[in-house]
């Protein structure tokens, strides 16, 4: 059963971002435990240099970061890639910035203080809407 | 007596002649036909008349010119003049006399030419008429006799008025009355008898009328000459009305007011005079002798007027209704008033008839004398109530007065507090038309009263600035309203927010009359709101970030992820990670409950279904229904139901609700959770709405704290099972939420059997709602 998921997840690549670096460790740890890809940032310059480097299939972006935040990675993310999936880490407080991130086509929102098995359910969706919209242009 | 008329009437032909031609000579000559004419006719009337008479006299008594007796002032024209021309030339009688020539005549007319002043030959004539006279026409008659005596004329008198004379000088020395008063001086003392005062009666009589005092210094010197008022005043009695009596109605003096006036004057002598002490005690008998006097003094004049009146009844009533008082005198005196008329030739009924018709003359006159005397206090009324309606109208004037200094006084007070109050505030009119400004709103404003006064505040004001100022009909807006502005400004230092407050002004009707704002400076409080918030985020991110790290790296542990754990690590591994949770709800709890104090909490609002977000929240708290073994019922109609609202709060208050029934629920316990399709509010204003409820068979909830437990750290105070706790704050925070979704909640509980909380959501969310909250 473990073996089943590991062959399912190892292709894709997640990103990390967040100033954060107790956290990053413990959920990069889990995620690779899930059996992706694993590479982390700890600010928004680091993650888009990253990105520049080798596209991750999704970026887990925290909202809230000193310097350059969150929407301000996210916007310039955007300026290079319009459909690069992108899930901003939230936590309580920063609620103001949610509509920003809307805006510029945030795909999903996780709570940090929730469960990582969210984390992986949202993942799961998104690479799956992704596939599907890929099939059905061609048709 | 036709006699008597015959020569009343050639009297006055003689006055009249004397007039005409007077006036004629200051109009022509003295030689001119015209003047000779009446001159003739003058002369030959006199001489008529000097036959029957020994001389004529015309005399000058006060208004009034007499001829021989008869009054001419009523019936002739002009005789006053003629009395004034006489008193300019000061002659008070001429007296013809027998053998009178026209020369003489002439000259006393030319004398007389009315109009005319007097040349040199006419002053010389009047100097010697004054002095001398003419040979047959004298002057001042009583100084001629006195002068003449000796020499002409042979007369009856003549004997008594050397005796006269004799006495006069020798009365002259003694007492300081002149001529005629010696005269009734010595009649009063029984010195000279009436005959002789009667040839001097008009000059005492019109001396009495104009100067009553003397006669009463006469009366008393004489008392005290003869020892006895009493007698005096007796002998005073008889002369009034054998000598007098006839000169006073003549005259149309009352005796009665001439009697009173003499009275006073005799007490005032006889107070001011101690020497006549002795006889004051008299004084107490005069009042009753002078009504003595009064009475028959009265019976006689009327007798006399009777007499000469005698055809003409009016003319009788006329005359003689003055003289009698009242009805009641006329009572007293009417049986001798009687025998008097009969004595003067009245038939007894006919004395009936006048005394009847007097008396109803008298009572008519007394009527008219109490409507006189009801006028006169009437009048007085009017006086007094003119006095009065003026002193309270100069007091009441007075009481405005003080009033409105004390008014002045208070507006001035009140207007230094408008100046200096720190907050800005402006009175507008019903249609918003400045009405007051004070300085500090000039300030916060940056605008000039006088500019602005009398007209709308939004004049020359950038619309931005001032947009919710006296905003639309002030009519409509019934109640106080409160709002931000924003000053806006290039330079973020000046930026100045401001919260007006308006209420509107009502008068004592109720009706608007205008609206009051007070501006007041909130930047320094939007400031350290802005702080606190900024704090509140700050502390939530630096408070949350360990816990999440620490929470994470357990659930590594507890997840074996890290490899396997044994049975004592994976329990204490778990009470840390609970405890932990425990912490993390704490500091929401306090973090919502700062942000909902704060007004801070914003909506965002989507559709989401209900049903799923309630599974969802079984599904997280499944571990924990698990391990007491609660059996969950749902009730759920249907498999969606839509609903617009901020699902993170909705996924909140569920977690609370189905969290506390967990709490307070004991083992094996059950939970109902319902959720169904409503219809809310009610007529034009119902709305779709959902309604959720949680049921628990745990220990329930006391009626009196049904209510109280949506309040604030309501929980302490409630019954909680050991190893329940909690900061309090969660249902407070559910019913924020719920209602800023504009749903409801509420609990209903027994104790013992458990309880049910619901909550409603509106379906559609409604953004002026979420403005609201907004603003």
């Amino acid at each position: 059963m473990e073996k089943k998921i590991e062959n399912h997840n190892k292709d894709i690549e997640i990103l990390i971002v967040d100033d954060e670096k107790d956290f990053v460790a413990t959920m990069e740890f889990w995620l690779k435990s899930q059996g992706y890809k694993v590479r982390t940032a700890f600010n928004g310059k680091g993650a888009l240099d990253i990105i520049k480097q080798q596209k991750p299939n999704i970026v887990f972006l925290d909202i809230s970061m000193p310097e350059m935040d969150g929407v301000e990675t996210l916007r310039r993310i955007r300026e290079m890639d319009d459909e690069l999936p992108v899930v901003m880490i939230t936590a309580y407080g920063t609620e103001e910035n949610r509509d920003a991130a809307y805006r510029l086509k945030a795909n999903a929102f996780f709570d940090k203080s929730k469960d990582f098995y969210e984390a992986d359910h949202i993942i799961k969706s998104i690479l799956h809407f992704f596939a599907k919209a890929k099939k059905e242009p061609n048709k | 007596m036709p006699n008597k008329d015959k020569k009343d009437k050639v009297y006055l032909e003689v006055a009249k002649l004397i007039l005409i031609t007077s006036k004629k000579i200051a109009l022509y000559s003295k030689k001119h036909p015209i003047v000779k004419e009446s001159l003739n006719q003058l002369y030959q009337h006199l001489t008529i008349l000097l036959k029957e008479n020994s001389q004529v006299t015309i005399f000058v008594g006060g208004e009034e010119l007499i001829l021989n007796d008869i009054s001419l002032s009523s019936t002739l024209a002009g005789s006053k003049e003629l009395v004034d021309k006489m008193r300019e030339l000061e002659i008070d009688s001429i007296s013809f006399k027998q053998g009178m020539e026209l020369s003489e005549l002439a000259d006393l007319l030319s004398l007389l030419s009315i109009g005319k002043k007097l040349d040199k030959n006419e002053e010389k004539l009047k100097t010697t008429f004054l002095s001398n006279g003419f040979s047959h026409i004298k002057a001042n008659v009583v100084h001629y006799e006195k002068v003449e005596e000796g020499q002409k004329v042979t007369s009856s008198v003549t004997k008594d008025a050397e005796a006269f004379l004799e006495k006069k000088e020798k009365i002259k020395k003694d007492v300081p009355h002149e001529g005629e008063l010696a005269i009734l001086e010595q009649y009063l003392q029984g010195q000279v008898t009436g005959e002789i005062l009667e040839r001097h009666k008009e000059d005492v009589i019109s001396k009495l009328l104009s100067e009553p005092s003397q006669l009463a210094n006469i009366v008393v010197q004489a008392a005290v000459a003869c020892g006895s008022l009493a007698k005096v005043l007796a002998k005073l009695r008889e002369c009034i009305i054998d000598e007098f009596s006839d000169e006073l109605i003549k005259k149309k003096r009352k005796p009665d007011r001439i009697l009173a006036s003499l009275e006073r004057a005799i007490v005032k002598s006889i107070d001011t005079d101690s020497s006549a002490s002795q006889i004051k005690k008299e004084i107490d008998n005069l009042h009753e002798i002078i009504s003595g006097f009064d009475d028959n003094l009265k019976i006689h004049m009327l007798a006399k007027i009777y007499e000469v009146t005698k055809p003409n009844l009016n003319k009788f009533l006329q005359r003689s209704k003055r003289l009698i008082i009242d009805s009641k005198e006329l009572n007293r005196v009417s049986p001798d008033l009687k025998a008097a008329l009969i004595e003067k030739g009245a038939k007894e009924a006919d004395s009936d008839v006048l005394l009847a018709r007097l008396e109803d003359a008298i009572e008519s006159r007394k009527k008219i004398s109490i409507a006189k005397r009801e006028y006169e206090e009437l009048k007085n009324k009017a006086k007094l109530f003119d006095k009065t309606l003026l002193d309270e109208i100069a007091k009441a004037t007075q009481d405005l007065k003080r009033k409105n200094k004390r008014l002045a006084g208070e507006k001035e007070r009140v207007d230094t507090v408008i100046r200096n109050l720190a907050d800005g505030m402006i009175v507008v009119d019903k249609q918003g038309k400045v009405m007051m400004i004070n300085p500090a709103a000039e300030q916060l404003l940056g605008i000039d009263k006088k500019e602005k006064i009398g007209k709308f505040l939004q004049e020359g004001l950038g619309s931005h600035q001032l947009v919710a100022l006296a905003k639309g009909n002030l009519a409509d807006e019934a109640e106080a309203v409160s709002k931000e502005i924003e000053l806006s400004s290039n330079d973020e230092q000046t930026k100045r927010i401001l919260r007006a407050s308006t209420a509107v002004v009502e008068n004592e009707n109720g009706n608007t009359v205008g609206m009051v704002m007070m501006l007041s400076d909130i930047t320094r409080q939007k400031q350290v709101d802005k702080m606190k918030s900024d704090f509140v985020a700050h502390v939530s991110h630096e408070l949350r970030t360990p816990i999440i790290a620490t929470k994470k790296s357990l659930s590594l542990l507890i997840s074996k992820a890290c490899g396997d754990i044994n049975e004592d690590q994976n329990k204490f591994l778990n009470i840390a990670n609970s405890n932990l949770s425990r912490l993390s709800r704490l500091i929401d709890d306090i973090l919502d409950f700062s942000k909902l104090e704060a007004g801070k909490i914003s909506i965002n609002p989507a559709t989401f279904n209900l049903i799923t977000l309630i599974q969802e929240v079984m599904q997280s708290l499944d571990t924990w229904v698990k391990d007491k073994q609660i059996g969950i019922d749902l009730s759920l109609g249907g498999k969606e139901i839509d609903v617009e609202a901020d699902r993170d709060k909705i996924n909140q208050v569920l977690t609370n609700l189905i969290g506390n029934a967990l709490k307070f629920i004991a083992e094996k316990g059950k939970i109902i959770i319902s959720c169904k399709n409503i219809t809310a509010g009610s007529g034009g204003n119902s709305f779709e709405a959902v309604e959720v409820g949680i049921t628990d068979n745990g220990i329930g909830i006391e009626e009196k704290d049904c209510q109280r437990i949506f309040d604030k750290f309501e929980q302490v105070s409630l019954i909680s099972p050991a190893g329940v706790g909690g900061t309090g704050l969660g249902l407070h925070i559910c019913k924020q939420i719920v209602e800023l979704h504009k749903g409801k909640i509420w609990v209903k509980s027994e104790i013992g059997k458990g309880s049910t909380f619901s909550f409603t959501l509106p379906k559609k969310f409604s953004t002026q709602e979420k403005k609201e909250v907004k603003d």
